[in-house]
């Protein structure tokens, strides 16, 4: 009994069944297109997944007339924003009650050791006769200020409310984080879900939505929203879209195209029965060994293992012709070529795999299994499917007319072809590599701008740009942005940097505090303690409550104690503690990025940092990778196609369709002017390592029938390049750009097949 | 310290609002808010003794106020030194003109402590409903006085207290805050001036009290 025919129509559906039972997917996005280097990129892009500032959107709702926003309607919309279902907390950037609160009652108990970051000089200039009096006016002044009532609070614990000292510099700084444009009012907002996770952000969107039109039913008012989770949304949206697009009209257009040149259905399901075994096996081996496999290496990977059809195509073109009792000879005959062809297109996508970008790990693992899988049922279970007895040749009216052309004409057109090449060399000095990885998605351009303009009316802080300090712990990282800070005040005297937002005085390395503990203690002498004394007597102030100077040793203020308070909202989006690693973030207003670059470059553990820059490096990185892994892909082709050939020119005759259909994709771009970036490379890699399993197939000739063959490759030609070019209806750039690399590559390279390797023109083998 | 302000500063606006009516002896709370609000820019004198817990002495100040409808009141400290503060809508400011120190706020109602500024609004705008929602008020008029005393309806017994009085069928001429803590402030109003040359100093002080 033919047990493999029935075998493999089950194994679809059950490959199914156990993929929705087992496998694991994901769809955070970060994890697929964010990775790092050095333990840095890493906890920061840690730190883009799923940190708190990843978790928060700033919302600023306008009016649509430019009158003022009522506040009473912004605590509604506050309020009611607190009630929905994930949503952490609501704020205002300016609310600042709770935090004038906290350092009445953390920091006043904590006076004494969060007083300066230049103890000596502080206490020096407090503890003369002429300081003190000073600072019993500036008391005075306070307890009959607005203040009073706080003021008078912390003066019983604090009577030289040094407190203030450390706080002084901070009401400049809150100016500035004030909105700069009082015709919106700004909301933050927390979720606890992790920012890129696509899902609950959508629905926290909507939900957001919903409750700001359901408060704004006159239409007065306009609602903008800006944050990572609104990337995340927008992109995942896009790439949704670009996967339901791609997927329905590839599907049509393969099928129609099969018809078109199989005539027949059977030939189709089963054809798309090995396509479905593939995909399913892959995505279960992907899934063994990463654990969980993610939307987008289903999405790619798919697209990649569109070529396994390949080899069935191949089996059916030449079996097609024979007798049904010498299809499995047939098939056996030229699968040696097959073998050879996805050895070489393996070699392709696990260069692609290494390439760094994180996501295509999974996608070369998935690709080939594909692969294999692919080979293994065209070669074992495809000649089983083959029952029926009549004998077609497959026609595809173009590809004898070319082959024929070229035969005739070869000599002139190789000519031609040399000419063009030469002088194309010159052309191929403009090529430009793609500086800026923005330019990998214009279609969220509207966002990035919307983001900016949003931005700007919240605060001066220059987004994405900072200082990043690194430590083993929080204790070393802030000891070393206690290092920092005093720099940072020189670039500001020579105008290098308007201002900067450091930690303190929310926080301070515990060695710091108990500096200043020990310092202040040293001054509280009698001589002072009676300066003070008559210091308060003339300006009329209580001896008796407030003369003692009691600062006895506290211990030290945690920054897990301080994230216990609400300074926590002010702070925890610049630390990142890490198992190994703490980050310390100080952020920067306007500034020079040379000199801080020149002046951080000369402190350890201390680097001016630009989210734009770190990903323009990853993006260097991945290109170079790719570029070097482009050599060693195609050093490892020859390699095999000289073990397999032991002749250095059918070596080298079998890839110049390949090489010359890359080589002229890069003459394209050099006239259009197209910057390249490493995705450009990626098409690049593929179109050599299927364009190399064409010249395969046409030097080898294992049927014995060129035009065959030749139809063969035609017919595998055409469903690559509308699997790929069926990209090109997507909305991402990334895949638009993959889509035309690939499919004009493979295009040339089928074209060029004929011309470069010479072939007599010989029968079929029947 | 904004929201201190805001207490500081809604206070004034209540008091301002209160000395700028004719209050008879027999009014009640009800008629008491009708006359709250007028069309003309007023000018008070005042003088203000602080009594605090922390000063051997109590403290004495003095200066004008000014009110012009139908949102902006502002106070200009003349003695021991100059000092500026005043609330226009929602916005309030602070302007000390010897360290050149400008500072300014949103009134926020979220907070529990400026839950007063409802009560301003409701003062202003004769809301006699709002007031009793966020206040315990007790009002009583005799021959010689009318008196009218807040306190926090959250917390009253919190010691809070804002005592305002007047002589019957006159403004209010004294009000008396006494913080949780127990220290007091008294003013003492006078009227001073009304009409378009008040309305104009009053301009004039805005812009210096903004920074515009």
């Amino acid at each position: 009994m033919n047990w493999r025919k029935p075998l493999f129509y089950l194994l679809p559906p059950i490959l199914a069944l156990a993929t929705v039972l087992l496998v694991n997917f994901k769809t955070d996005l970060s994890a697929f297109i964010i990775a790092g280097d050095n333990a840095e990129e890493i906890l920061l892009a840690s730190e883009m997944q799923s940190g708190t500032l990843s978790r928060r959107y700033l919302l600023s709702v306008g009016s649509n007339d430019g009158t003022k926003v009522a506040n009473t309607f912004v605590r509604t919309l506050q309020n009611q924003l607190k009630t929905i279902d994930g949503v952490v907390d609501v704020w205002s950037p300016g609310q600042q009650a709770k935090i004038t609160q906290t350092i009445q009652q953390q920091y006043g108990r904590h006076a004494n050791a969060f007083y300066s970051l230049g103890p000596k000089q502080s206490l020096d200039t407090l503890f003369t006769a002429h300081g003190l009096e000073q600072r019993a006016v500036f008391l005075k002044q306070a307890l009959l200020s607005p203040q009073a009532s706080m003021i008078k609070k912390l003066a019983l614990q604090d009577p030289l409310l040094l407190t203030l000292d450390g706080f002084k510099s901070l009401g400049g700084q809150m100016q500035q984080l004030a909105p700069q444009n009082t015709i919106y009012q700004n909301l933050v907002l927390e979720t606890s879900m992790a920012g890129l996770d696509a899902p609950a952000q959508s629905r926290i969107q909507t939900a957001i939505d919903n409750t700001f039109k359901q408060l704004n039913l006159s239409g007065q008012y306009q609602l903008e929203m800006t944050g990572v989770p609104i990337f995340a949304v927008a992109t995942q949206t896009l790439i949704q879209g670009d996967i339901t697009k791609v997927s329905i009209f590839s599907s049509i257009a393969l099928m129609l195209l099969f018809l078109l040149i199989f005539r027949s259905f059977t030939v189709m399901l089963q054809v798309f029965s090995v396509l479905a075994i593939v995909i399913l096996g892959s995505i279960l081996s992907t899934q063994l060994i990463f654990g969980y496999v993610h939307g987008m290496t289903v999405a790619i990977g798919s697209t990649l293992v569109g070529i396994c059809i390949d080899y069935p195509i191949h089996a059916i073109a030449h079996a097609q012709t024979v007798h049904s009792k010498q299809r499995t000879a047939v098939i056996a005959k030229i699968w040696p070529s097959m073998l050879l062809g996805g050895v070489t297109t393996m070699i392709g996508y696990v260069a692609l795999g290494i390439s760094g970008y994180p996501g295509f790990q999974q996608v070369a693992v998935y690709a080939v299994t594909g692969i294999l899988v692919s080979l293994l049922l065209t070669r074992f279970v495809f000649p089983s499917l083959m029952t029926t007895t009549s004998n077609k040749s497959l026609n595809i009216s173009f590809v004898a007319s070319w082959a024929s052309f070229c035969q005739r004409f070869r000599p002139w057109i190789l000519t031609v072809l040399m000419i063009l090449l030469g002088l194309s060399f010159f052309g191929l000095k403009s090529l430009h590599w793609m500086q800026d990885m923005q330019e990998l998605t214009p279609e969220l351009d509207y966002l990035k701008q919307k983001d900016k303009q949003i931005r700007s009316r919240m605060t001066s802080i220059e987004p994405g740009r900072f200082v990043l300090i690194t430590g083993n712990n929080i204790e070393a990282a802030l000891q070393k942005a206690e290092q920092v800070y005093p720099v940072l005040e020189q670039l500001k005297q020579t105008d290098d940097l308007s201002d900067y937002f450091g930690l303190y005085p929310w926080l301070l390395s515990a060695k710091q505090q108990q500096l200043n503990q020990r310092l202040l203690q040293q001054n509280l002498t009698p001589d002072n303690i009676a300066l003070w004394q008559q210091a308060l007597k003339q300006q009329g102030l209580s001896v008796k409550r407030l003369g003692s100077l009691d600062y006895q040793p506290t211990d030290t203020l945690t920054y897990s104690q301080i994230l216990d308070t609400p300074v926590s909202q002010l702070i925890d989006s610049r630390v990142i503690v890490g198992e190994q690693q703490t980050i310390i973030m100080l952020w920067l207003s306007d500034h020079n990025p040379e000199a801080l670059q020149s002046t951080l470059d000369a402190i350890e553990d201390a680097q001016y940092f630009s989210q734009r820059d770190m990903l323009n490096n990853m993006t260097k990185d991945y290109t170079s990778r790719a570029q070097n892994l482009l050599m060693i892909g195609l050093a490892l082709i020859i390699l095999v196609l000289l073990i397999r050939y032991k002749s250095l020119f059918k070596t080298l005759q079998t890839l110049l369709p390949a090489v010359l259909a890359a080589f002229l994709i890069l003459v394209v771009w050099s006239f259009t002017g197209e910057a390249i970036s490493f995705l450009h490379l990626v098409g690049f890699l593929l179109v050599i390592a299927i364009c190399v399993d064409y010249g395969i197939f046409y030097q080898e000739n294992r049927g014995g029938d060129i035009s065959l063959t030749y139809q063969a490759m035609a017919a595998s030609m055409l469903t690559s390049a509308l699997a790929f070019g069926s990209l090109i209806t997507a909305e991402s750039t990334s895949l638009r750009i993959l889509s035309g690399v690939v499919a004009f590559g493979v295009a040339l390279g089928f074209i060029l097949c004929p011309l470069i390797i010479k072939q007599q023109n010989s029968q079929p083998n029947n | 310290m904004i929201r201190k302000l805001i207490v500081f500063l809604q206070l004034f606006m209540m008091f301002f609002s209160l000395v700028s009516s004719n209050v008879n002896a027999e009014d009640s709370l009800a008629t008491l808010m009708q006359k709250m609000q007028s069309d003309t820019a007023i000018k008070t004198v005042y003088q203000e003794i602080r009594t605090l817990e922390l000063m051997d002495k109590p403290w004495h100040g003095s200066g004008y106020m000014y009110s012009i409808a139908p949102d902006l009141m502002i106070r200009e400290q003349l003695k021991p030194q100059r000092l500026l503060m005043g609330i226009k809508g929602e916005k309030m400011f602070y302007f000390d003109p010897d360290k050149h120190l400008h500072h300014q706020g949103e009134m926020n109602e979220e907070n529990p402590l400026s839950l007063n500024i409802a009560v301003f609004k409701a003062l202003i705008n004769a809301d006699e409903a709002l007031l009793k929602r966020m206040y315990l008020i007790e009002f009583s008029s005799k021959p010689e006085r009318w008196l009218m005393t807040l306190k926090s309806k959250q917390d009253s017994d919190s010691g809070f207290s804002i005592v305002v009085s007047g002589l019957s069928g006159q403004a209010a001429d004294t009000i008396i805050t006494r913080q949780a803590d127990g220290d007091l402030s008294e003013f003492m109003l006078q009227q001073h001036s009304i009409g378009e040359g008040v309305q104009q100093t009053a301009s004039h002080l805005y812009k210096e009290l903004t920074g515009e």
